[in-house]
């Protein structure tokens, strides 16, 4: 059980540092005493005969940590829930809560002070599920003792919804056994010392990455210092600065993070005078797109500050194996290669890519190379096809979902939906078989874009196709083809006009949107866009 | 020239930045949404509001659907922790 390894390890003295509800910090072995309290008052406010599902809809803090680590005491499933995005509106975000409490069909959903105020709107559209603050759960003498929960490693523990689109979530299970195989690499694979290591974490706890990168730690006995996206996002130098003041010594964070912070100490140099990096020993690049320039720029900028070039650890992994498929060695500097455009699968001259090392312990990876896949084999050069994974922290699949659309192959291995090739050094990815891309920490789904497209009273056919592409910068962006009579003028109009509904809709800047005359686009005879055939009928170097 | 309009003059020209619009170009009366803003920039352009206002926006003060002028007006509600010179 996760909960019988955090206490076991917890005697060693690690700390819990956060900012949420206020900075503060308590020792491990407080916040499992706290957190048994709140699965006491848990149990005793939710009477159940099963399973109970809890939602948990925090920021990064003290609580959310507390009430995830009561829902393991108790055996329950949590089910970690995004917080609402800026200046959205509410509407889509209602619904798509509304969809994943009834999906997962959530007992109850435990919410903090930060998103009190949309609650209302969440219960109305929610059917049973209760809506808690967690401070209503506080320990109470008259809650019964609780008797040890027993070991089952086949236990459904977690449903994570951050794969896939706003409009059809689905619902990764992963069981206690899968997320104990799935964090025992993150730390066994990369020389941690449970002592003198800790755990820096700003990503949300309600992503994969931020959730097992955190576990990851807790595991082990080491100390875990929490952050919010927000205080990271408004102020990286500031956040930087606290980051190095906590001595944390491993990070994970999606390839724009390092970016971002690469602009703002450009920006700033002053506010990064004296800055000290040197505790820094792993930082974790993954959850997107690996770009090499990302990992010059980052390297060079902060080189002066004590950041090592090995320090940098491109990884790659998924929520549908917990989380870790792929870490390179401990020590061993990045490496890329540049590919033929041609050999990666259309288009001219080279691209670089990043390795992110061979597969972590207890993790079978290969290379499908069937056209079907995305696949083509170029004898003598590397074998591109579909990324296909298999072990104990591989999810048995997304919940309620028919056979017909789990991810897996007929032999039983999980289809990634990622492109990629091994290499002596490991595995590299190109390009995406699913039809999503990440931008600036968010997946945004070729299927909710067209949506959008769809919706529109501008257009005067029904025919559009999003397509997740790279541009030339080896930046995630999507492409976006609409079929219209209009021309000239008017259809580079409509297209403007689209770009900003998606802009507005979705918050996504990193796309484009062409216009092509009537049935240019490819369909199926049962209607289906065919998103593959339109990105191999792109022009060369427009395609990944 | 009221401080209300100091701080819309403020909160267009933060936005206008993170859209790579002049501020003047930024509607007071069009959800800030519409300005295809990524949440990065968002909350770029809010850090940038509290800096130059010395107040502090509170998180959950942006999951409303707001224009530029009703952001305005919650920052004019906040106390603010410096005075303008």
């Amino acid at each position: 059980m996760i909960w019988d390894e955090i206490a076991r390890e917890a005697a060693r003295g690690a700390f819990v540092q956060y900012t949420v509800p206020e900075p503060g910090r308590i020792p491990l072995e407080r916040l499992l005493e706290d957190a048994d309290g709140t699965a006491r008052a848990m149990a005793a406010a939710l009477p159940s005969d099963g399973q109970l599902r809890i939602g948990l809809l925090m920021a990064n803090g003290e609580p959310w940590l507390r009430v995830f680590l009561a829902a393991t005491r108790l055996g329950a499933v949590a089910v970690p829930l995004a917080i609402p995005a800026g200046f959205r509106g509410l509407e889509a975000y209602n619904a798509h809560i509304a969809r994943i409490a009834k999906d997962a069909q959530l007992d109850a959903v435990i919410f903090d002070d930060l998103v009190a105020a949309v609650i209302p709107g969440l219960q109305t559209g929610s059917g049973t599920t209760r809506f808690i603050h967690h401070a209503a759960l506080t320990a109470d003498a008259r809650h019964p003792v609780l008797a040890p929960t027993a070991a089952e490693p086949g236990r459904l523990a977690v449903l994570q919804y951050t794969s896939g689109s706003t409009s059809a979530p689905k619902g990764v299970m992963l069981t206690e056994g899968n997320i104990l195989a799935g964090l025992r690499p993150i730390s066994y694979d990369t020389d941690w010392d449970p002592d003198t290591d800790s755990v820096g974490v700003w990503i949300p706890l309600f992503h994969d990455m931020g959730l097992f990168g955190t576990l990851a730690g807790l595991v082990r006995g080491s100390s875990v210092c929490l952050w919010t996206p927000t205080e990271f996002v408004k102020r990286p130098l500031q956040w930087l600065k606290s980051f190095a003041a906590s001595q944390a010594s491993i990070l994970p964070a999606p390839n724009f993070f390092f970016d971002y912070l690469t602009a703002a100490a450009a920006d700033a140099p002053d506010a990064v005078a004296g800055l000290d990096l040197g505790s820094w020993r792993i930082a974790f690049n993954g959850s997107e797109h690996v770009r090499w320039q990302t990992i010059e720029s980052f390297t060079e900028r902060f080189a002066p500050h004590g950041f090592r070039p090995a320090t940098m650890f491109p990884v790659y992994g998924l929520a549908e194996a917990t989380l870790p498929v792929t870490f390179p060695r401990i020590g061993e500097l990045p490496r890329k290669r540049d590919m033929d455009r041609a050999v990666l699968g259309a288009g001219s001259g080279s691209r670089t890519v990043t390795c992110v090392g061979r597969a972590v312990s207890g993790i079978e990876l290969r290379i499908d190379a069937d056209p079907g896949a995305g696949g083509s084999a170029v004898p003598g050069k590397a074998l591109v096809g579909e990324v296909q994974v298999r072990g104990d922290a591989v999810t048995s699949g997304y919940l309620n979902l028919p056979a017909s659309e789990q991810p897996f192959t007929a032999d039983g291995w999980l289809k990634t939906g990622d492109l990629g090739f091994l290499d002596e050094s490991g595995l590299y990815i190109t390009g995406r078989a699913k039809d999503m891309i990440a931008v600036n920490g968010e997946n945004y789904y070729a299927e909710d874009v067209e949506e959008i497209v769809r919706a529109s009273p501008l257009l005067d056919r029904r025919h559009c196709a999003a397509v997740p592409w790279t541009d030339e910068g080896g930046r995630d962006a999507m492409l976006v083809l609409v079929e219209t009579a209009r021309t000239g003028d008017d259809a580079e109009k409509l297209a403007g006009a689209l770009r900003d509904d998606i802009n507005g809709q979705l918050g996504l800047a990193a796309v484009q949107v062409r216009a092509l005359p009537p049935k240019s686009l490819p369909y199926t005879s049962s209607g289906k866009i065919r998103r593959r055939q339109v990105l191999a009928d792109l022009e060369p170097g427009e395609t990944r | 020239m009221t401080a209300s309009d100091d701080v819309l003059a403020a909160v267009r020209a933060a936005i206008g930045e993170q859209a790579g619009l002049a501020g003047s170009e930024i509607d007071p009366e069009l959800p800030v949404r519409s300005f295809g803003l990524e949440s990065l920039h968002v909350l770029r352009a809010v850090a940038q509001i509290e800096d130059l206002l010395g107040v502090a926006i509170p998180d959950d003060a942006l999951f409303d659907d707001l224009t530029p002028r009703a952001l305005a007006e919650v920052v004019v509600g906040l106390p603010r922790r410096v005075e303008l010179p």
